[in-house]
Formats: C-alpha cells, structure tokens, sequence
C-alpha cells in the first residue's frame, strides 16, 4: 500500500515539527556542554578514583604475567589523544593484539581486537565518569573494558598496539586476573569480605546477602579481580601513569545515582 | 635514671637504638602537662625562633619544660625532651640546628601505631628534616601507665605549638604526621588493601597533597595508595588538631599519612623502600 502525497506531507511535517522541538529543547543544553568541555579542569570535577595504568610502547609489546595459570583476563583501556583532537566527532579507532603465553616462553594463541572510543569532549559532555591525567598534556578519550579467555591455561599476556588512528599518542592498559580459591576457600573469602565489598558484590543478585546460598555465595566471591603489574622496567618497558577518574559537579547527583560504576 | 644518647651509623644505627636513646619509656610519665594560652604562645615563638635561628634558643626550650640535648652521631641536631625524673607528656622534639629541609616529620602515636616512631626518626635523617616530634606519654592510659594523652586530638599542648612554630618558619614547608592502620579494622575493601592513605585534613584536597600521593603511587607501585575522599572514605583526619589548627592558621602543607602495617615493617627493615618514601617527602616539600 503506497501513501498518497497529502499523508506524506503530513507525515514530513509531523516529524519536521518533533525535530524543531527536539532541537530547541536539546540543542543549547548539547552546545553548552560542549562549550564547557573546552574548559574541563580538575577544579570542575570531583575526583573519584586515581589509578595506575601502563602505556604501551611503541611498536613493542608490554607483558603483564599472572601469579599462576589464568584462562580469562580483564583489560581496561584508556586511549590518550592529543589536545587538538579533544573534540573529534567521530572519534578515535585503535587495535590491540593480544598474545597469551605459557610458562614457557611459548605463545599459546593470539587474538586481534579493535575498539572505538569517543572523544574526551563526547565523555565529558554525556556526563559519565570521565578520566584525565593532572600533569600531563594529552587527554583520555572513552574507556573500554575487554574480557579474554584463553583455551588453555596461560602464564602471561602480551598486548601490542596496532591500526592507531591519528590523534592518539598512547595506549594506557590495567590488567586484572581473577582470584583463584581451592574448596572451601572461595567461601571463606566471602565470609571475610566488608559490608561494603559484599553489597557490591551481590549488586547484580536480585536477593540480599542473608538470602544467598553457600553455593551462590561461593560464585560469588570468585567474580573478585587483582591487579596485574607488567613485566619489566619503569621508563624502559612501559611508562607508569596515574590515571584519575572524576564526575562532574554538576552532575554528582546523578552518577551517585549509578550512571556508570567506578571500575 | 640516665640513659646514653650514643647513636652511630645513621640511619639504621639509628632504627636499631632509637627505642632507648631517642624515646623514654611510657612507664615513665609521671602525668599530663597542659600549657596555659601565654605558655603555648611562648612554646610556639620559642619553636619558631629556633627553627630560623636556633643559635639563640635552646634556653627557650627549656623555660617549657624541655632540655635539649645534642645527640652523637647525628652532629648539627638538637634533641629537646623532657628531663629524666620530669615526664609529663610535653612530648619529644628533634630539631637540626641549621639548614634542613622544610619539612617537619612527626609521629602522635609512637607506640600504639607501631613503628612509625622508629619511621619517623629514620626519615629524619634521610630526608634531612628541619625538625621532627614524637608523643612522650601513650596514646592511651594502661596498666603500666595511667596518663594516656592523644596528641592528634590536643589542641592546647606544646605538640601544636610546634606545629605552628613549623609553619611560622617555613610557611611554604611540609608538615608529616605519620600514622599507622590495620587493614583487617578497615570497613572498605579498598582501605582494606591499600599500602598508604594520605590526607590533607579537608573533604577537597588541594594540588599539593595529590602531587605528593601521585609520586607515592608511582614509587610504590602495586601497593595502592589512596587519597581520601575521592579513594576512599576512612581515615580522613577531619578532626585531626593540628591539621585544623594549621589550616585556621593559613598553613596548607599538612599531611596525614596512613601507612599500613605490612609496609610499616617492610620500611622499618629495607632502607630502599624507606628511600621512595624520603624521596616523596622531599620533593613534596620543594
């Protein structure tokens, strides 16, 4: 069935008015965000969280080993670009390789990932928790978290940039392996935890801590991650940032709120 | 009873005697001296003039109750305590006589928090200090000791006075407090497993006090070093005396330092490990 020209017209018309109100609702509050993103300083933030993260060198690899066996690990990344870059629309694409190895020395698979990160201007205007390096020039664009898995136990894990699009000017990784517990263990640790490291743990569990079984328990203290210093040399092998994380203060109500979780 | 004041060897000489030659015993402390408003004004002058001029005022000290002696082995410092058969908590006071970094090293709950006493005295030196304080009564009464005092908390005593004698003569310095936490009494799992947490007293720490945890982070590395609040919730030191005292005084280079106890012994016994430490301090304090 075809519409005839008048509905079409009408149709056009419908969504051209939606679009004009949209756009007068929308568009200086979008403008305005990113106006205030050209002046983004600590001093406009509420710092939640600082870190260490590791650059990755150029056309070389950085190794994180882990302190036994692993089959999964989890990356966070945080792509650097520079200032004339801050508000690139459509901003930034990079690879990563990624190379499990075992004890040995010998390399057990090796998996290609690309990612897209928006620019820092786009992180700062949406309102999430946005990153930045207090003394240092370049800035950080969106934040991406991997998880990867090996089929076969694994004692290290390279990682290598690759396909880096313009703009960016370094990688920065953290690298997280899983807590590993025999038995009984795994529930024991539960028991062990603070209140706050339990409600945080069972945020995902539609039943409150006393109504969990030893067994959901168990599984859930497993989901607990360390950090993973690499291999090698500060200055040598990588470059050792701290990394901060901070809302805006505009909007710390609504983060509180749980926009996004602090990793 | 009179106790030798030999010390050799540096700094590690000096971990190794410190709990005999720099530190009376609690036992000692035969009560609580509270100074009156003109004695803490005098005691702060007294410190102050010391610290800018300190050949004129050793007799200062002791019209507060503290006679300074020179410690062997450590040349150019003069340590400023109570006598033998006087203990009343004034407190114990290491001052370098010329020179000096402008930082000030000091620890209100020698004893309870277990070694930042003996810390505090190394970095003293290593670090090379202006000045440096420890408590000389316990943190709290005991059976061996019924005159508890925390300094951290006391306002009007000689230790405040010190402090503001500090910031009077280096008003661009540094002043430490050096504390000690159990992991396990912590609420958070972040507090729970961090290595230091640093404060400066306030909810909105300034540049200078994130510098300062920026080069602890990347000096001790994995250990996490948190900032409060934004890492972590506890131990702020909100309340803290002389953070407050410093601040009403328009002093801004307090820091309350946290250290945890794995890391305590590990500085005590590994004199590099105290190095990135010292180094921080150091350049924290320009």
């Amino acid at each position: 069935m075809s519409l005839s020209f008048a509905v079409k017209v009408v149709i056009f018309l419908a969504l051209a008015f939606g679009s004009g109100l949209a756009g007068r609702e929308y568009a200086w509050p979008v403008f305005s965000y990113f106006v205030e993103a050209r002046e983004m300083t600590a001093r406009d933030a509420h710092i939640s969280k600082r870190s260490i993260v590791y650059r990755i060198p150029e056309k070389r690899a950085l190794a994180f080993a882990f302190s036994q066996p692993v089959t999964k690990a989890k990356i966070i990344v945080n792509p650097a670009v520079s200032e004339e870059f801050r508000d690139q629309l459509a901003g930034f694409t990079y690879g990563l390789r990624l190379r499990w190895r075992d004890v040995e020395g010998n390399q057990l698979s090796q998996h290609d990932v690309y990612l897209q990160a928006d620019s820092p201007d786009e992180v700062f205007a949406s309102g999430a928790i946005f990153r930045f390096f207090r003394t240092r020039p370049e800035l950080v664009a969106e934040q991406d978290h991997l998880m990867v898995e090996s089929m076969t136990p694994a004692a290290s894990l390279e990682i290598e940039t690759f396909d880096v699009a313009d703009g960016i000017i370094g990688i920065d990784v953290r690298m997280f392996q899983q807590f590993t517990y025999i038995g009984n263990q795994s529930l024991a640790a539960y028991r062990r935890l603070s209140e706050s490291s339990r409600e945080r743990l069972i945020q995902p569990s539609a039943f409150p801590d006393d109504l969990l079984t030893d067994q959901e328990k168990t599984e859930l203290a497993r989901n607990q991650w360390r950090s993973v210093g690499p291999v090698g040399l500060d200055g040598r092998d990588y470059t050792m940032l701290v990394l901060y994380e901070a809302v805006r203060e505009d909007l710390i109500d609504q983060n509180a709120a749980g926009q996004e979780v602090a990793q | 009873m009179s106790r030798a004041m030999t010390i050799s060897g540096g700094a590690a000489a000096i971990i190794a005697a410190s709990a005999v030659t720099l530190f009376p015993p609690f036992d000692d402390v035969s009560g609580v001296a509270s100074p009156s408003a003109q004695e803490f004004s005098s005691g702060r002058k007294a410190f102050a003039r010391f610290m800018t001029d300190p050949q004129n005022d050793v007799s200062q000290l002791k019209q507060m109750g503290l006679s300074a002696r020179a410690i062997e082995g450590a040349d150019g410092t003069v340590l400023a305590s109570e006598s033998d058969d006087e203990c009343k908590g004034r407190g114990i006071y290491w001052l370098r006589d010329h020179g000096g970094t402008s930082l000030a090293i000091t620890a209100p709950h020698r004893g309870s928090d277990r070694h930042t006493g003996t810390l505090a005295s190394a970095l003293f030196l290593e670090t090379e200090a202006k000045v440096a304080a420890w408590n000389s009564a316990p943190r709290r009464a005991n059976d061996k000791c019924p005159y508890g005092l925390d300094l951290a908390r006391e306002r009007h005593h000689l230790f405040s006075a010190f402090n503001l004698g500090f910031a009077d003569a280096a008003p661009d310095g540094l002043i430490v407090q050096l504390h000690g936490f159990e992991g396990e009494r912590r609420h958070s799992q972040a507090a729970r497993d961090a290595g230091i947490i640093v404060s400066d007293g306030t909810q909105k720490p300034g540049t200078r006090l994130y510098d300062f945890a920026d080069c602890l982070s990347i000096a001790f590395a994995p250990a996490p070093v948190l900032v409060y609040p934004g890492d972590t919730a506890e131990l702020g030191a909100l309340t803290n005396a002389q953070g407050q005292l410093l601040r009403e005084n328009g002093f801004d280079g307090f820091v309350h330092l946290e250290i945890s106890a794995p890391l305590r012994e590990a500085m005590v016994e590994d004199g590099a490990l105290r190095a990135k430490l010292a180094g921080c301090l150091r350049k924290a304090a320009g």
